[in-house]
């Protein structure tokens, strides 16, 4: 199992970007690279059979960086705020929803660092009265390329000034380093997803091991940040129970559930073109082959009995070392809530609402906040809910 | 350029003229193409390489030269293409006139990409050919093309009658002989529409996949369900899609029968329905009452409300707390 992400012989680096701090620190941490000087952005679509995996471009971005998590009305959605710093990834999970969503072959990240961190500091602190849960994590891995591009030493900083905003960096990986010395004023946490050890070890290429990602979200607890976990994607497969409880019991002996800020779930589900592009990679892979039904956002889930109990039993284990830690269900209908968990999130002011409150109980940020950024970002309406 | 000033016209021997699988691009029998050469006899010439060796090889025309077989004629016009063209040369020229035709069918599409890998990269086939045929251009897919080409000639008549839809019969091509002939065999019974087909492929190979076993013991495990009792096509279908169904869904066909046996054991007004939203998924639950006047609709609620209770309503909703997975 490889633990360390190959870094990359090419890096295609359009002109308007060329004197970015990330661009700098790329050409100091890949001195055997050779760096092209691009015009624009190119144009390659997926169907190319060049191998660009050990490409990297970095470009301008003109769009907006700081973007709402993509809801439906027919699940709860967490209202985490995106910021959005680059796409693609090569961790290799076999199940990964990035093969279906973006359509260009290699990764890409925005070298318009100015404009990114003067978009966050304006729209976070244009709203004092918001309480922002920023996450970086959602087109790419967070950490994947802080070893060679160093955007937490930006992103950190950054939200260790902003008072009322805590920054998630969502990560599979065992780059952590440079995260050490930064200084954080407990406003960053940093995040693991994690599995079944058969999962993980099968299915997650390049992400570093379970043992790894303990040691280094223990690490990082040295170093004062919070932590997250996410159970994302939960399979149901023979013996799924016994596995996903080890994990349970491994992470609780290593990670003191105090600075758990809170723990995801979210049961494996899948656009129909994903299911078709890893059969096309690998013609035998079972794990989309259960007991799925189409749901009303266009996806298909395990059927919701499935979900209930691989939800109720993760939950059940978890709660038996940290009683009251924060668990949330990631993309679930209120009724699946009301069956794991004896409540709807909205019969408690919302989901943003439960873990708004989780981040102030552990983090002690956003104490005054009054609002969620979802009433901001989150245009859908939410399954019953008032947002 | 072409060099046509070399080609001439000639009368050939029919029994002078060889054929040459290389340029024999189809291999089915065309009604109609038949049914205008009985009206009107050979109307456009052949195509006929002369070899170096002065052997007259058949490019181009071997309906017309079959029909002129079965039917006695001696010579053919033939538009004869010299021994300074090579072979690749004309058969590229076949390939690309062919494939100038609408109407082409899956077998003679894929003959025809089969012919050019042997003359382009693959690359260049997906890049460039396989959208002329509405195929995909996906890296691998001329794979998937010449897989159908080395099917067996009965598979290649199933999809030619239309009884195998052709997008279903390229993703058959890449099974295994045994799988896809049991596949054949079924489809041959239940003669069911395309998005039917599509179904049922779908779901032998899941099952295949979540057992890991050959699709070949999929399909074994379906025949034996449809016996050798006389089911009608319609019948046979039914009964193979409530088989996979229940094999593939499990938990779900489970929570439907407990729903249907509670709402049974309830016995609500007649026109009272209670419908829960497509696969138990999601929160939007519908009630129907149909009724002919204001008193009816108020004697059904009544009823319905006496027999409704708070722990009748959990287990609609919520199925069977205690059923483990
Ligand atoms: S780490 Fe996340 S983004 Fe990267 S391949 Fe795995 S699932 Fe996809």
């Amino acid at each position: 199992m490889a633990t360390d992400i190959d870094p990359f012989d090419d890096v295609f680096v359009e002109e308007s970007v060329r004197e970015s701090p990330i661009v700098r620190e790329l050409r100091k941490n890949l001195p055997e690279a050779r760096f092209y000087c691009l015009s624009s952005e190119p144009c390659y679509r997926n169907s190319l059979s060049e191998d660009f995996s050990k490409k990297l471009y970095v470009i301008r971005f003109k769009g907006r960086f700081l973007r709402s998590c993509p809801a439906t009305r027919f699940y709860h959605c967490c209202g985490y705020t995106i910021l959005h710093f680059g796409e693609h990834c090569t961790v290799g999970c076999t199940y990964c929803i990035l093969q279906a969503y973006l359509n260009q072959p290699y990764i890409k990240i925005f070298g318009n660092l100015e404009e990114m961190l003067s978009e966050v500091k304006g729209v976070l602190l244009q709203y004092p009265q918001v309480l922002f849960r920023v996450g970086t994590g959602e087109f790419t891995d967070s950490l994947l390329l802080d070893p060679w591009a160093g955007y937490s030493s930006h992103f950190v900083p950054l939200f260790a000034t902003i008072p009322n905003a805590v920054l998630e960096l969502k990560t599979k990986t065992a780059f952590v380093d440079r995260l050490k010395d930064l200084p954080h004023g407990g406003h960053t946490i940093v995040s693991w997803s994690l599995n079944a050890p058969s999962i993980m070890t099968q299915e997650e290429a390049n992400a570093a091991p379970f043992e790894l990602r303990l040691e280094c979200a223990r690490r990082c607890l040295e170093w004062g940040y919070f932590l997250s976990f996410h159970f994302d994607p939960i399979f149901f497969f023979p013996g799924w129970e016994k596995e996903y409880a080890l994990v349970v019991r491994e992470l609780f002996e290593t990670i003191p559930p105090r600075k758990i800020v809170y723990i995801s779930l979210g049961a494996f589900r899948f656009m129909p073109e994903l299911k078709g592009r890893i059969l096309e990679k690998n013609p035998t892979w079972k794990f989309a082959s259960g007991e799925f039904v189409p749901c009303p956002d266009g996806k298909r889930r395990y059927f919701v009995d499935i979900r209930v109990g691989l939800y109720k039993f993760l939950l059940e284990a978890i709660r038996s070392y940290a009683p009251d830690i924060c668990v949330y269900l990631c993309m679930e209908s209120g009724s699946v809530w009301k069956r794991v968990f004896g409540y709807s999130p909205d019969e408690v002011g919302g989901l943003p609402r439960i873990l708004d409150d989780a981040v102030r109980k552990t983090m002690k940020v956003g104490m005054n906040c009054l609002n969620s950024a979802a009433s901001l970002f989150l245009r859908k309406p939410q399954p019953y809910s008032s947002i | 350029m072409i060099g046509w000033d070399n080609v001439f016209f000639k009368y050939l021997l029919l029994e002078s003229i060889e054929s040459d699988e290389d340029f024999r691009l189809t291999s089915t029998y065309n009604p109609r193409l038949y049914s205008i050469l009985n009206i009107s006899g050979i109307l456009s010439p052949l195509w006929v390489w002369e070899t170096s060796s002065n052997r007259l090889v058949l490019i181009d025309g071997y309906s017309r030269y079959g029909w002129a077989k079965g039917t006695g004629c001696y010579t053919l016009p033939c538009l004869v293409f010299p021994s300074s063209f090579s072979k690749e040369e004309l058969l590229k020229m076949r390939i690309l006139t062919k494939s100038s035709e609408s109407n082409l069918s899956l077998e003679e599409k894929a003959n025809i990409v089969e012919r050019l890998l042997r003359l382009y990269s693959a690359r260049e086939v997906e890049r460039n050919f396989l959208p002329l045929f509405s195929f995909p251009s996906k890296p691998g897919f001329s794979k998937v093309i010449v897989a159908f080409t080395k099917t067996s000639k009965e598979f290649r008549c199933a999809v030619r009658e239309g009884i195998i839809d052709e997008r279903i019969a390229l993703v058959l091509a890449t099974w295994d002989e045994e799988s896809r002939h049991g596949m054949l065999r079924l489809l041959k019974k239940l003669r069911c529409s395309v998005s039917i087909q599509r179904e049922i492929l779908e779901s032998v190979e899941d099952l295949g996949r979540a057992k890991n076993i050959p699709y070949s013991e999929v399909l074994r495990e379906i025949e034996v369900v449809l016996g050798d009792q006389n089911l009608s096509p319609r019948e046979g279908t039914e009964r193979v899609r409530h088989f996979l169904k229940a094999l593939l869904f499990p938990n779900l066909m489970a929570r439907r029968n407990s729903f249907e046996k509670t709402l049974k054991s309830l016995e609500l007004p007649y026109g009272v329905e209670l419908k829960p939203p497509d696969q138990f998924e999601g929160d939007e639950w519908e009630m129907k009452v149909r009724f002919s006047k204001p008193q009816e609709l108020l004697d059904k609620l009544k009823i319905f409300n006496s027999k409704i209770s708070m722990e009748v309503l959990d287990k609609i909703f919520y199925g069977d707390r205690h059923r483990s997975l």
